[in-house]
């Protein structure tokens, strides 16, 4: 189940079936990078829940996987997890929680969640289960990001969040991935994406798509929108294509090929933003590219 | 992590513990009137039906009963705590892990501490208090008699808890397997029911009798010939010890 490599963590062949049939994870191939913010982008379904289960061992999987070089169960202490469902003990006030999270994880940093308990705007000395929707994921996030680790894997961390809490969360990812630590999180909300991560990967049915840079992807892609019926169309090969109504959009990686489009009339280029790519991989006419 | 567990189950040990001491002082405060009251019972014990005398039980025993010692073994140990020993063992069992599954805070701990290093300390932290409280539960029953004023002495008391420590063991890694099996609180509640409720019932049919713990808990052998049943014992222990390994190994194979 290791593999070596200079990576925080590495995947490879990822395999995972639940039942007879549902493929939720199909050949993944990841390398996510030290240090970084790396998002993994998909809609629902697409195996990113069932990817972080994989690397954290909670599920049985075929592949290989390897964290910080080493298998997971050697390193756990090294990684802090924040799952879809945010629920913690909540017959615990938040203050009994940070106690006993001091007893039980070797790298928990108890002041530094009460801090973060402060800036969320939480009660120490209520229930958990008292809380709101939003003040739970706030209180599960206290805790999972004051724990003194080299990788954070968050799946959907803001999900439920208030903007003002959202923001603020948002900010303390970028804080820790600026102190060298990796973080690994999954988003529905691709502005979130844009604003924090450096590398994202887009997944959809079990299978990784595209993985690459965020500031590099404007130069990498260029995004078109013609008519529905213009000649362009059936001139050139595009990556993708995405019909709506009598507009089409489609996506070039070929510099050539992006001079001759942009120069036929009815034809513009609007900014290649992760939210156009995104939706031109998943809902377009080819998923590879 | 044990300091958690024990936090999870203080309010559910404390109102069991409180629950079973009401019951003991009711026993003791009704000493003076058990002898009569069985002597009622038995009175026309030849006339009643065959299967209400089994029920009932030696006619012997309302002599016995004179004794203080005996009178608080069998009634205590012999009969209330070990009728009420499977459901207190289930109590603290069943949400070992099914608490954790159906609330998804299975994930905060399986994430941060290996399997097996969670298993263990949550398996053998219920398993240990569901020992004190049966220990302690037994050993109160003479010594509240004594406080009562009454010339009791333990007697049996340490060899029909013998039969009970053995008797939480095999219970508790059963309804421990419940408690992984599920991915919900009630059916292992449900299923842990279904089971205390089917051991009398099985003892109907001869060939299934011997699964029937309740006698052994109860002490029935040691009340009637002053011995522990080793060879029962022995067995119980084994059929403990293989659950307990089952339930490892199920819980290793579970996803969440």
């Amino acid at each position: 189940m290791k593999v070596e490599t200079t990576a925080a963590i590495s995947i490879r062949n990822l395999k995972k079936i639940y039942g007879k049939s549902t493929i939720a994870a199909d050949d993944v191939s990841l390398e996510i990078a030290r240090g970084k913010i790396t998002a993994l982008l998909g809609p629902n379904g697409a195996g990113k829940t069932t990817t972080l289960k994989s690397i954290l061992g909670i599920i049985h999987y075929q592949g290989e996987i390897s964290v910080l070089d080493r298998d997971i169960s050697d390193v756990r202490s090294k990684v802090s997890f924040v799952p879809e469902e945010k629920s913690f003990y909540d017959s615990l006030t938040l203050e009994k929680a940070f106690n006993i999270c001091a007893m039980i994880l070797d790298e928990f940093d108890q002041e530094k969640a009460r801090r973060f308990a402060e800036t969320f705007d939480l009660p120490l000395k209520k229930r958990i289960r008292s809380f709101s929707h939003g003040m739970k994921t706030a209180a599960y996030l206290s805790i999972a990001l004051s724990e003194n680790a080299d990788i954070f894997i968050l799946d959907e961390p803001t999900w439920g969040l208030d903007p003002i809490r959202r923001d603020e969360v948002l900010d303390i990812i970028a804080e820790i991935a600026s102190n060298g630590k990796t973080v690994l999180y999954t988003s529905h909300i691709i502005p979130e994406v844009e604003r924090i991560a450096e590398i994202f990967s887009i997944m959809y049915k079990g299978r990784i798509l595209y993985t690459g840079e965020l500031a590099s992807l404007a130069t990498e892609f260029r995004v078109f929108e013609m008519p529905s019926r213009s000649p362009v169309l059936e001139k050139e090969r595009f990556e993708s294509e995405l019909k709506r109504k009598d507009k089409v959009t489609v996506l070039s990686n070929d510099p050539s090929q992006w001079e001759r489009v942009s120069s036929v009339e009815g034809v513009s280029s609007p900014d290649t933003d992760l939210q156009t790519f995104f939706h031109l991989l998943i809902r377009g006419s080819s998923h590879e590219i | 992590m044990r300091y958690k567990e024990l936090y999870e189950m203080r309010m559910r040990v404390i109102v069991i513990f409180l629950i079973m001491i009401a019951g003991l002082t009711f026993l003791v405060a009704a000493r003076p009137l058990a002898v009569s009251m069985m002597e009622e019972m038995y009175k026309d014990f030849d006339q009643i039906p065959e299967a209400l005398q089994r029920l009932l039980g030696d006619p012997a025993m309302v002599q016995r009963l004179a004794d203080d010692s005996f009178y608080i073994v069998s009634q205590w140990q012999g009969n209330n705590l070990g009728q009420f020993l499977p459901i207190v063992v289930l109590l603290i069992a069943f949400p070992v892990f099914a608490r954790e599954t159906d609330k998804g805070t299975i994930f905060f701990l399986l994430s941060r501490i290996n399997r097996s290093t969670v298993f263990w300390n949550k398996v053998l932290t219920g398993f240990f208090v569901s020992l004190a409280l049966i220990i302690v539960l037994s050993l109160l029953g003479p010594v509240f008699m004594m406080l009562g004023g009454y010339d009791a002495t333990f007697g049996d008391s340490f060899a029909i808890m013998v039969h009970q420590v053995i008797s939480v063991a095999l219970l508790y890694f059963l309804f421990t397997i419940f408690s992984i099996v599920f991915n919900d609180q009630i059916k292992p509640v449900i299923t842990g029911i279904a089971v205390v409720l089917a051991m009398p019932f099985a003892s109907l049919i001869d060939a299934l009798s011997f699964i029937n713990i309740y006698p052994y808990i109860m002490g029935e052998s040691i009340i009637n010939t002053g011995k522990i049943d080793w060879t029962y014992s022995i067995v119980l222990s084994l059929m403990a010890v293989g659950l307990l390994f089952l339930s490892y190994k199920l819980f290793e194979k579970k996803e969440f």
